[in-house]
């Protein structure tokens, strides 16, 4: 008996560890008739979302607020590192195991949305009373090109400038660049012992500094028509002018052609570096650091009408494999409303508000510097919303651009290879 | 007659309860099918197929995959920079891993702390590893840096990770530095298995240390070096978490090895299709490992 009660306790074991590591916690994510719906309770949904500021409670104190303010529907948040971020979303969808909304960035659209990964929001959007305060423009963000749909809501933006040290500037007796020749005389100038003009930032994260620069120079990836013009004359001057900085001027540090944020953040506030690209998220921290030496300027440009710099959203999305939609567009709608939406902009991990009654409180308006990201807003350009765009940022643009750093690559050969990816179907 | 009948009751036995072995290994067995089965079979399936990523929809393509990844420009690349990591890698620990092991299985004050001590780098969490050189070899604030600066060795900053011609040899130092302790372990257990009356009757017979470890010890301890090699030869061929935390697989592709860019392909571009293709072509070379690996252990356990 004790023999036999062993085997069977042998096989239910194993049987209960196997149906316990294939259950895809329907429980939480399923079909909507957990517990909470069938005894009348509220909705659970879950939010996904990755955090710039990981000891921030902005996100939680929201989440809080909401599900105590209402009964119909109650969001948990998972956390995920923004580096695995896009693997997991992906797995998840492929597995059917996603969560109901998500945080999402505009360069996940491309791929997101034509896989039919994300649900449509325009039903959504237009029933809904904020729509009018977006900021008209950011409703881009989160389209297809040359569709009408919406696949993201606009939440939180954010508009790439330049900070550079005016103390710096000032011993060399150089105003700041407004020019893409002036700032590249600029570094020159400032490069000196243990003293460096500007990081490249080649490593993570990278490719929207360096979009900025091209944006900025009059370069674009895609025309009007959506055809990629990356790599067209234009596209491959400006590129050489980034280039440059490390290839002629050697005016980038040691490491820069693999550094990533915190690396390029650390040599500013050290003093190594005298410029650096970056946005209002940063802006606290250097204005703590440096005072009245900090400046900020739009991102040099051709100095010919208003310097175009890169725009970047993180919005939110409703995955179309949940069956709680209406749900997850009550909280999703809910964080896109005005006290929410200043309540995540003024924190320590917010960016620039996409609501005009937002935008236009004091707290937008008065700090000349944040005004200068402010200001950039009506003629920053986004990622287009193409299936490479993620493929690009994810994989290519870094081992790229790094063979265009080391000279193994010419710009004409680093700008044809992005642009390749990019029309590319992956 | 005893004797005749013993092997049939034996046979009775064995008949009535043959099914026991197969249900005490249920357990593992379905486990590992779930687990390592299942992934397997998966991963296999999915390099013949054109894959969805968020639907999962799979279109069998035949070996277009493989064709695709063979063909771009940087697999050979890939492929040599793969066999000078593991090479690399391997031998410093093997090489590493001996010699610390030789040094503790002689007697020294606090030997046991010490022995303790050497598992700590085997210890720490790949990704914890990864940060703490990322700090240790920064160009510009790093104490390395600094150091052979300071001692006059160099005279700028020293790009270890962010110089082509450096980030790869780095990357297979730290991972030696982490691999080591493994070595020295398995060689220390072997070690203290080799019979002093032979070393001492080596001696004797005229043998110095040179000759006693040559003759006596190396026989003795080679068919743990050699499991463990193996083991850690697969190993390092699928440790990607050091090369894509430390650079990427940069600058430009001068660290990327197979593994990294299947999951490159895989989870950043979102082509698992050519992701599983990379896996399934080191998974194939690594599979000569594994077979010399079990007729190893095999030839080991027919020798107790």
């Amino acid at each position: 008996m004790k023999r036999r009660s062993f085997l069977a306790g042998a096989l239910g074991g194993t049987a209960g560890l196997a149906l316990t590591a294939c259950g895809n916690g329907e429980a939480v994510d399923g079909d909507g008739d957990g517990p909470g719906d069938s005894a009348g309770g509220p909705v659970e949904i879950t939010y996904w979302l990755w955090q710039d500021d990981a000891t921030d409670s902005t996100w939680t104190d929201l989440a809080e607020s909401f599900n105590s303010a209402q009964s119909d529907v109650k969001v948990t948040l998972e956390t995920i590192p923004l580096d695995q971020y896009q693997n997991k979303i992906t797995t998840a969808a492929m597995n059917n195991t996603g969560p109901d909304a998500a945080r999402c960035k505009d360069w996940w659209i491309g791929q997101f949305a034509p896989a039919g990964a994300t649900a449509d929001l325009t039903p959504f959007v237009d029933g809904w009373e904020a729509r009018d305060d977006v900021v008209e423009g950011l409703w881009k963000t989160g389209r297809l090109p040359g569709e009408e749909s919406i696949y993201m809501l606009p939440h939180q933006y954010t508009t790439l400038y330049m900070y550079y040290r005016k103390d710096y500037f000032a011993e060399v007796g150089l105003e700041a660049p407004k020019t893409q020749d002036e700032f590249l005389a600029a570094a020159e100038a400032l490069t000196g012992t243990d003293r460096y003009g500007f990081d490249v930032r080649g490593g993570g994260g990278g490719q929207d500094q360096w979009l900025a620069w091209m944006y900025a120079g009059g370069a674009n990836l895609v025309d009007d028509a959506g055809e990629i013009v990356l790599n067209d004359a234009t596209g491959v001057e400006v590129n050489e002018k980034y280039l440059s900085i490390v290839t002629d001027l050697e005016a980038a540090p040691p490491g820069s052609i693999t550094a990533a944020f915190a690396d390029v953040k650390t040599n500013f506030a050290s003093g190594l570096t005298a410029m650096m690209i970056h946005h209002p998220g940063s802006l606290a921290e250097m204005t703590e650091v440096y005072g009245d030496d900090l400046g900020v300027i739009p991102i040099p440009g051709t100095g010919s009408g208003p310097s175009r710099t890169l725009g970047a959203m993180s919005g939110n999305i409703i995955m179309a494999q949940s069956e709680k939609q209406e749900a997850a567009w009550k909280w999703i709608s809910w964080l896109s409303e005005t006290e929410q939406m200043a309540t995540m902009s003024t924190s320590p991990q917010g960016q620039l508000p996409v609501l005009s009654s937002v935008m236009e409180m004091d707290e937008f308006t008065s700090d000349p510097n944040l005004k200068v990201a402010v200001d950039a807003i009506p003629d920053a350009v986004t990622w287009p919303g193409l299936p490479g765009v993620a493929t690009l940022a994810g994989k290519e643009w870094n081992p790229t651009i790094q063979q265009g750093f080391q000279g193994e690559l010419t710009s004409q050969e680093v700008v044809d290879k992005m642009a390749a990816v990019l029309a590319s179907d992956a | 007659m005893l004797a005749g009948k013993q092997p049939t009751r034996a046979r009775k036995k064995m008949g009535r309860r043959g099914y026991e072995p197969y249900v005490l290994l249920a357990p593992a067995i379905i486990l590992i099918l779930v687990f390592a089965g299942y992934p397997l079979v998966r991963s296999i399936w999915m390099a013949f197929n054109k894959v969805s990523a968020f639907t999962g929809e799979m279109a069998f393509v035949g070996f277009d995959n493989f064709v695709a990844i063979t063909q771009a420009p940087d697999f050979w690349g890939n492929l040599g920079r793969t066999g000078m990591w593991v090479g690399g890698a391997v031998s410093l620990q093997l090489l590493g891993g001996l010699v610390l092991a030789l040094l503790i299985n002689t007697k020294f004050p606090l030997r046991g702390v010490y022995r303790g001590l050497v598992m700590v780098p085997w210890a720490t969490p790949s990704v914890l590893v990864a940060l703490m050189w990322k700090w240790l070899l920064d160009p510009n604030n790093g104490i390395i840096s600094k150091a052979l600066r300071g001692v006059g060795l160099a005279d700028r900053p020293v790009e270890f990770l962010s110089d082509p011609a450096m980030a790869l040899p780095t990357l297979i130092v730290i991972d030696a530095w982490q691999g080591i302790p493994l070595f020295t372990v398995m060689i220390l257990a072997a070690l203290q298995g080799v019979s002093e009356d032979h070393k001492e009757a080596a001696a004797t017979d005229g043998c110095g240390p040179v000759g006693v470890f040559r003759h006596v010890v190396l026989p003795a301890i080679i068919p743990t070096i050699l499991i463990t090699v193996l083991l850690r030869i697969i190993w390092t061929a699928n440790y990607v978490d050091l090369i894509f935390i430390l650079t990427g697989g940069g600058p430009g592709v001068s660290s990327t090895t197979l593994a990294l860019q299947s999951y490159l392909t895989a989870y950043k571009a979102t082509n698992f299709g050519q992701g599983a293709a990379y896996s399934v072509l080191q998974a194939a070379i690594l599979v000569i490992f594994v077979v010399m690996y079990l007729r190893l252990t095999a030839r080991n356990e027919a020798q107790r």
